[in-house]
């Protein structure tokens, strides 16, 4: 067949995959709790950072085109320490994936189904993940760009919905920087900023893949700036409609604040637009991770991912339920252990680690291929 | 490579076909040599055609040399032949110079179109196709000629895709006639059409009609292929040769688009797309097709474009209708009442009260009912067409709501979307979510709107990677192009519309230049 018509990752699905990612689940959770009604100005700031970050992931995938975050660190670290340090990341990719399922499936339980067995949504969910995935990383492009619309103005109508339900109180955002910087700069370190924005590492797995990786730096960096500012009006809305109050108590404020919309005596209940968000958000998320982790184990075993699809795929579904006993335990260790033990050192620690050794493998490369020349 | 290949891979055809009239009949053991000797050849000629009553073989005498013409009675206008064979070899007989097969075609045939066979295979060939065929005595060919065949269906208006305004034609059986209506319509040297024959026993003529300037290379060299590795018995209707020539065979969506439209078909060859004609079908294919094709019909271009757009977005929503509305009402009724509005969930408890089943089992049964009633309505003989209609309304619609075994709401539901799965302008793709339908209930049924939902997003994904001679099933929509989309969900008016679709990689990608907006003439003189 024609190069031509076989298509890869294009730059408008990347940055379609970067904002599901970073809104789908985000959104719907709420975070920043710690800087109570400044939480806005918190992830304001995170974005920030956040978009410094992804930069620096980008200057990595720069320096060797067209290489994963895998063959990096085979490359800088060597085959055998690489391989190891690449087998910890495919650890922590699935065990993120796992967590991502047990948010939503955590959802389902309290908000629809109170009687139905956990581990039932989380093999639904993960048997049309693995579907995607055996697919290949096109699809899940291609089935972002269809869901797209619905996701944006979803969001979007909630916010609408609410306002003109009456619902929203201004008043509640109020007082501003009340405490200082101090609540802000600990809602943004180390939460805000690895969730959501640090697991962007997952994308190093992926950008490799586009067809013009060149202009995919600025791309991704406008595409977090817009996530950003999506999660920024989601939380104002959880805010200003649920109160401070309600909203820290709430496990899902959006959820919460939706069930406020009451529109023509007709539009009421729109629960399932919600879920609608989440669960695609939470598909696309699970997805990017668990391809991450796929193609790590390519790397390393050097074999074609697809036949493992499945049965890890089932392997996560498992975890999802066994990583902890309740829902508060999954809450408090996703706030107290994994942002510290976990997301720090993945998401920075190591790749700033091999930063040096990188620059300085690449140069020696490129004076041997110069000398070479010459 | 999947599960269903392997256990046909035996079944796959080994040797690569391209069949040309001479290697027609070699797997018939029908042997190839034509003899200069007359007796001969009639001895052949009678042991292949037997006891066929219609097979003719009448000898003559041409310019003083033994002739025989043979042909089949039922497939020529024996009156014809009579004029333009017998009665020329009539008068002919009085001359006595020796002539050979070509001074004969000259001198008695001047006005018959001819082709001279070569080699027996030939000579059975046109002998099926209808022509008459001249063997003389001492020739090394023979010569065939084409006397007019019987009369064919006329072409009528097209009775499954209608429209208001527009062109009336439809194609008709016969694939000369069919490649005529669509010549008349593009007057273009550039318009080709190349022709091979399928079918082992039927040897059926298939065409593929393009135009060579606009049509990409890579797809037409992959329609050309696809065709000729397609080994099957008999072709009887373009749905034969469409089965062999989809990308993936396990999909309810259609992957090739069919009509039977000469205005559609032309629109379609314009854009840059493949038409395959196959004689005696109406319905002519044109590939690369894709989602949003069949969501169009050609009167979409000859209204205006507000009103097409408008009547673009029922569709789609219809389409939407006809796929999830009873699972809605299913997952509704039984998992979510609470997001039902109060006033309509009251009315609908209290009008299931009565009833004995479950929402699944009421809406199977309904569902059922009419699938039942639909394929009664489509195959029953014209004149008892009264009586399906009216057991169907009468008895099992109000009757079945009086006897309380399903209620009022779920009749309404079940006729709306009957009848919203009738809005989509192509029949093969409103069929396709008939049964998506009845799983999405099953789903609804299991796991209510979580379980729509879950169904719905599988149901994209198998979309998205669904592709039509390599072309991906969904574009323009994934993988998104702009420029495309002025004739996806709206229609923008024509003048708007100066690129043909991108997705199809067409040679020549832009349609016209400057932008044509018309605009009342200026005045002059201002005032």
């Amino acid at each position: 067949m024609n190069p031509k018509l076989v298509e890869k990752l294009s730059l408008w699905q990347l940055a379609i995959l970067i904002f599901i990612f970073e809104v789908g689940s985000v959104a719907v959770v709420g975070v920043g709790q710690e800087a109570k009604q400044d939480a806005w100005i918190a992830i304001a700031l995170a974005t920030g950072i956040g978009i410094g970050l992804i930069a620096f992931y980008m200057f990595l995938l720069s320096k060797l085109p067209g290489k994963n975050l895998f063959e990096i660190l085979v490359f800088c670290l060597g085959k055998w320490v690489g391989k190891f340090i690449g087998a910890l990341y495919v650890l922590y990719f699935f065990y993120i994936a796992s967590r991502v399922l047990r948010d939503f499936c955590e959802l389902i339980i309290t908000v629809i189904f109170k009687r139905t067995p956990i581990e039932t949504i989380a093999i639904t969910m993960m048997l049309v993940i693995v579907y995607m995935l055996y697919l290949g990383l096109e699809v899940l492009g291609r089935t972002s760009e269809v869901f797209i619309p619905y996701v944006f103005s979803f969001i979007i109508f909630i916010g609408l919905g609410t306002l003109f339900s009456g619902e929203m109180e201004f008043k509640n955002l109020q007082p501003i920087l009340a405490d200082g910087i101090g609540p802000i700069a600990k809602a943004i370190f180390p939460q805000l900023l690895t969730f959501p924005f640090g697991e962007m590492i997952a994308f190093m797995m992926i950008i490799p893949y586009l067809t013009k990786f060149k202009k995919a730096g600025k791309v991704s960096i406008a595409a977090v700036a817009i996530s950003g500012l999506m999660i920024i009006y989601a939380s104002v809305i959880q805010i200003t409609t649920l109160g401070l109050n309600m909203w820290e108590r709430s496990s899902f404020p959006l959820l919460s604040a939706a069930r406020e919309i009451s529109l023509l005596a007709f539009i009421e209940r729109v629960d399932l637009i919600i879920v609608f968000i989440v669960m695609y958000g939470i598909i696309v998320k699970v997805s990017v991770f668990f391809y991450g982790g796929l193609k790590g184990i390519e790397v390393i075993i050097n074999k074609p991912y697809r036949t493992l699809v499945f049965p890890l795929g089932m392997v996560i579904s498992y975890f999802s339920i066994q990583i902890s006993d309740t829902f508060a335990e999954h809450i408090e260790e996703g706030i107290m252990v994994i942002p510290m033990f976990l997301h720090l050192p993945f998401q920075l620690f190591i790749p700033a680690l091999i930063t040096p050794i990188l620059i300085w493998k690449v140069k020696k490369q490129q004076r041997r291929t110069d000398n070479e020349s010459v | 490579m999947s599960l269903f290949d392997i256990l046909f891979k035996r079944h796959k055809n080994k040797q690569g076909n391209k069949k040309t009239e001479e290697e027609l009949f070699e797997q018939d053991e029908i042997s190839k040599q034509y003899f200069t000797n007359l007796k001969k050849n009639k001895n052949q000629l009678k042991n292949l055609f037997q006891d066929t009553f219609d097979f003719n073989i009448d000898s003559i005498k041409i310019a003083d040399q033994e002739a025989c013409v043979c042909y089949l009675g039922t497939m020529l206008d024996k009156d014809a032949l009579t004029n333009k064979v017998l009665n020329a070899a009539k008068s002919s007989s009085k001359q006595s110079l020796l002539m050979d097969i070509e001074e004969i075609r000259d001198t008695y045939f001047p006005t018959c179109a001819f082709e001279y066979a070569d080699n027996f295979h030939k000579v059975v060939w046109q002998v099926l196709n209808g022509y008459a065929v001249i063997m003389v005595d001492g020739q090394k060919k023979a010569l065939a000629l084409e006397i007019g065949n019987k009369e064919h269906r006329a072409i009528m208006e097209p009775s499954t895709q209608t429209i208001i305004r527009g062109p009336k034609e439809s194609f008709v059986e016969n694939i000369n006639t069919n490649i005529s209506l669509v010549r008349r319509r593009i007057k273009n040297p550039r318009l080709t059409f190349e022709s091979m024959i399928i079918g082992r026993d039927t040897k059926t003529t298939v065409a593929i009609g393009y135009i060579g300037n606009i049509m990409n290379e890579d797809i037409l060299n992959e329609v050309r292929n696809r065709l000729k590795k397609v080994d099957i018995g008999g072709v009887l209707d373009s749905g034969n040769i469409e089965e062999f020539i989809k990308d993936k065979s396990f999909t309810p969506f259609p992957l090739t688009f069919n009509t039977e439209r000469p205005d559609s078909i032309c629109g379609h060859i314009l854009e840059g797309k493949a038409a395959i004609f196959v004689d005696g079908s109406p319905f002519v294919l044109t590939v690369p097709s894709v989602l949003t094709d069949f969501f169009q019909s050609s009167e979409d271009y000859y209204q205006p474009f507000l009103m097409s757009s408008f009547i673009r977005a029922i569709r789609y929503i219809s389409f939407m209708v006809a796929l999830v509305l009873p699972s809605l009402y299913v997952a509704l009724s039984t998992f979510h009442q609470e997001l039902m509005p109060t006033q309509l969930l009251v009315s609908i408890q209290a009008q299931r009260e009565g009833v004995p089943f479950p929402a699944v089992i009421e809406i199977f049964i309904m569902e059922l009912t009419f699938e039942v009633l639909r394929e009664a309505g489509v195959r029953m003989p014209r004149a008892v067409g009264q009586t399906v209609s009216i057991v169907g309304a009468l008895v099992i619609g109000q009757a079945a709501v009086e006897a309380g075994l399903v209620s009022n709401v779920l009749v309404i539901v079940v006729a709306f979307t009957a009848i919203a799965s009738f809005v989509s302008p192509i029949y093969n793709f409103s069929i396709s979510t008939r049964l998506l339908r009845f799983i999405l209930i099953l789903c609804a049924a299991v796991y209510g709107l979580y379980g729509v939902l879950l169904f719905l997003i599988v149901m994209v994904i198998h979309l998205v990677s669904l592709r039509s001679f390599g072309v991906p099933y969904l574009a323009p929509i994934a993988p998104f192009k702009l420029e495309d989309q002025g004739d996806v969900f709206v229609r923008l008016p024509l003048w708007t519309n100066r690129t043909r679709p991108t997705y199809l990689y067409t040679k020549s990608p832009i349609k016209k230049e400057g932008s044509g907006k018309p605009s009342p003439p200026m005045q002059k003189g201002g005032g």
